[in-house]
């Protein structure tokens, strides 16, 4: 209901014509507390989901057949503070509200961007990963977020004797038509 | 519940569409709004009753709906190709654009030149209007592409409420003159106005979409406000014109008198403020799960659900000297109203409201004042009228305007504030048998907020 409400609200508040498209941008890091946007990496192969695997909410005011596409994009740190090579990879995991576990691969949720990393011990190296999303790029991805509110998390796996993973910034863009509420 | 709803929203369009087909005369708009003395000034004076017509031309052409041209025309506002699918209307390259229709369809007496459009908001390198809302856990913002913040207020008309304004009923949309004998008169009208709607954010909210943080334990709501009525009305008045007053250093005066007593029964009231919100918890975020919020009361009466009555006592008096016209009425020196009707509350997270019959009545000393000038400046060629007025109903209003007669031609200007600045613009065109008159109108674009333009057109018949 909020989310309707919300939307609503939008609605009436700013005039649109046919062609008019609303950019959404989420802020997703600014949800993820302070003191939870740094992962400590133990020694040894350590696969994980961060934040959690229930994902980071994006709570989405129109869930409804209107977008035309979307982005989502993450920046960050590796640091290995280990001696050896930090060697590892990383992938967005985005799931519809519904599903509570992103990294199972059933109730919906899928993985993106997968991307590999390399570090050398002592080293950090910086991380940015972007990820377009609509009918015609990684399309069920593009089906979750259009179907309303949804969860994303990283999934990472890293071969190490120790490191740190900071997220410095995590946005959600997705751009709709509102008229093409109205058919 | 629901067909009284539906009965209240017909009634409120009934009352909007009244609303447009009054409106102000288009000799007036050419002058700011200025009303010139004469007996079409007899609702703002009752001494105005027993002065002779024609002193200071009249203004009593037909307000012709020109905005249904400028609304058809243009294919950004009209509604048109609906009627064969409405994807016509509502696909990506449809020129369709609700501020623009919005825009005209609440100036329906006016042709507007450049209405509120969403190609403010056209963003070249995409090449269509974006709105941006930027959604953080401490904030939510709404902007245009370039990041300036979005006006947030729409509004129609000016709200009223029996509360405010006792039984100072809304200006009659036509009114019949019985004329009695010794000085006396009856008059009918009809009434439908008072009409306001507004719709805007509240101050945190207003706060919050300018970027600021959202706060704890804090209500983000949009508030919507709306007022109309509409009845009929009896007077029974008295106007004359007393023996020439020699007045020191002035000279002959003549001087008129007028008092009118008007009763009305009312058909249709509503009053009444909305809001729907969301609450922050203790940490300033909003619980995506938690339900809204609305509050509100609207009080409201419908034929067959209720009615009004009242009585209010007007009086005037008008003074003419060396050419020049004074006159002053106080409206509404004793009136009395009470309207019986039903009382909607929101209270809480459910949309449906309580519903209790319920009464509004008032009673008191609410004047509204009215002092009008004017005066004729004999030239050369042609002549002028110069005049001014200065009011207080609710709120302080004044104009001082002229109108320039040439022959068959009028040229008026004025310059006036009445909820804030205004100026007006006009010309009419007098032949035998009938009138026509033009004038610039101005408002503030809803949502862009630039100043819109448009003409107004009247056209009067004399036989």
């Amino acid at each position: 209901m909020p989310r309707i409400a919300f939307a609503l609200l939008l609605l009436l508040l700013t005039g649109c014509s046919a062609s008019t498209r609303y950019n959404f941008k989420f802020d997703i890091l600014s949800f993820i507390p302070q003191n939870q946007r740094s992962l400590n990496i133990p020694s040894g192969y350590y696969p994980t989901v961060y934040p959690n695997l229930e994902g980071q909410l994006v709570p989405l005011p129109i869930s409804l057949d209107i977008l035309e596409r979307g982005q989502i994009a993450i920046q960050g740190n590796v640091v290995n503070t280990g001696s050896i090579p930090m060697t590892g990879s990383y992938e967005i995991r985005l799931a519809p509200e519904s599903d509570t576990n992103l990294n199972d691969n059933s109730g919906g949720d899928v993985g993106l961007g997968r991307t590999s990393f390399d570090v050398a011990a002592g080293q950090s190296q910086s991380i940015a990963s972007s990820v377009n999303l609509s009918a015609t790029q990684n399309s069920a991805a593009f089906n979750i977020i259009k179907s309303g509110s949804f969860r994303v998390a990283i999934r990472v796996e890293v071969n190490s004797n120790g490191g740190r993973f900071d997220l410095t910034a995590a946005q959600a863009t997705v751009i709709g038509r509102p008229f093409a509420l109205i058919k | 519940m629901t067909s009284a709803m539906n009965r209240l929203v017909g009634v409120m369009v009934f009352i909007l569409m009244c609303g447009f087909s009054w409106s102000q005369g288009v000799r007036s708009l050419g002058m700011a709004g200025l009303v010139l003395p004469g007996p079409e000034a007899a609702y703002l004076n009752p001494a105005y009753a027993a002065y002779p017509a024609g002193r200071y031309g009249s203004d009593q052409g037909f307000r012709l709906p020109v905005g249904l041209l400028g609304l058809l025309l243009r294919p950004e506002s009209s509604p048109l190709p609906a009627l064969s699918g409405l994807s016509n209307l509502t696909n990506e390259n449809s020129p369709f654009d609700l501020l623009t229709f919005y825009d005209q369809l609440t100036h329906l007496n006016e042709f507007l030149i450049n209405p509120a459009s969403s190609r403010t908001f056209i963003n070249p390198d995409t090449g269509y209007p974006e709105i941006q809302i930027n959604v953080a856990a401490n904030g939510i913002q709404v902007t245009d592409y370039q990041g300036n913040r979005i006006l947030h207020d729409l509004g129609l008309g000016s709200q009223t409420s029996i509360s405010s304004t006792k039984a100072l009923t809304p200006a009659p949309l036509f009114r019949v003159p019985l004329a009695l004998e010794n000085n006396l008169y009856l008059d009918f009208g009809a009434y439908a106005g008072g009409f306001g709607l507004s719709l805007s954010p509240n101050a945190s909210l207003r706060q919050a979409l300018q970027g600021s943080q959202l706060q704890p334990n804090t209500e983000y709501a949009v508030i919507t406000n709306a007022s109309a009525q509409a009845g009929l009305s009896l007077g029974f008045g008295y106007a004359s014109q007393l023996p020439d007053l020699p007045i020191p250093e002035v000279g002959l005066t003549k001087v008129y008198v007028g008092a009118r007593g008007e009763a009305f029964y009312g058909l249709t009231y509503l009053e009444g403020n909305f809001s729907i919100g969301v609450q922050t918890d203790a940490q300033g975020q909003i619980d995506p799960n938690q339900p809204p919020v609305y509050r509100g009361t609207a009080f409201y009466t419908i034929p067959g659900n209720g009615n009004g009555f009242g009585a209010r006592a007007d009086l005037g008096v008008v003074m003419e000297a060396q050419g020049t016209t004074v006159g002053l009425g106080i409206r509404n020196a004793l009136g009395f109203a009470r309207w019986s009707g039903t009382e909607l509350q929101w209270n809480g997270s459910s949309a449906s409201p309580t519903s209790t019959p319920s009464e509004r009545s008032s009673f008191g000393f609410v004047p509204a004042f009215y002092l009008n000038a004017a005066t004729q400046v004999p030239l050369e060629t042609g002549t002028l009228l110069v005049g001014g007025d200065l009011g207080y109903e609710g709120s302080l209003f004044g104009r001082i305007g002229g109108e320039y007669s040439l022959g068959p031609a009028r040229f008026r200007a004025g310059l006036g504030f009445d909820n804030g600045f205004r100026f007006g613009l006009g010309a009419g065109f007098v032949a035998p048998g009938f009138s026509l008159d033009t004038a610039l109108t101005t408002h503030r674009a809803p949502i862009v907020g630039h100043t819109v333009f448009g003409i107004a057109l009247s056209l009067g018949f004399n036989f």
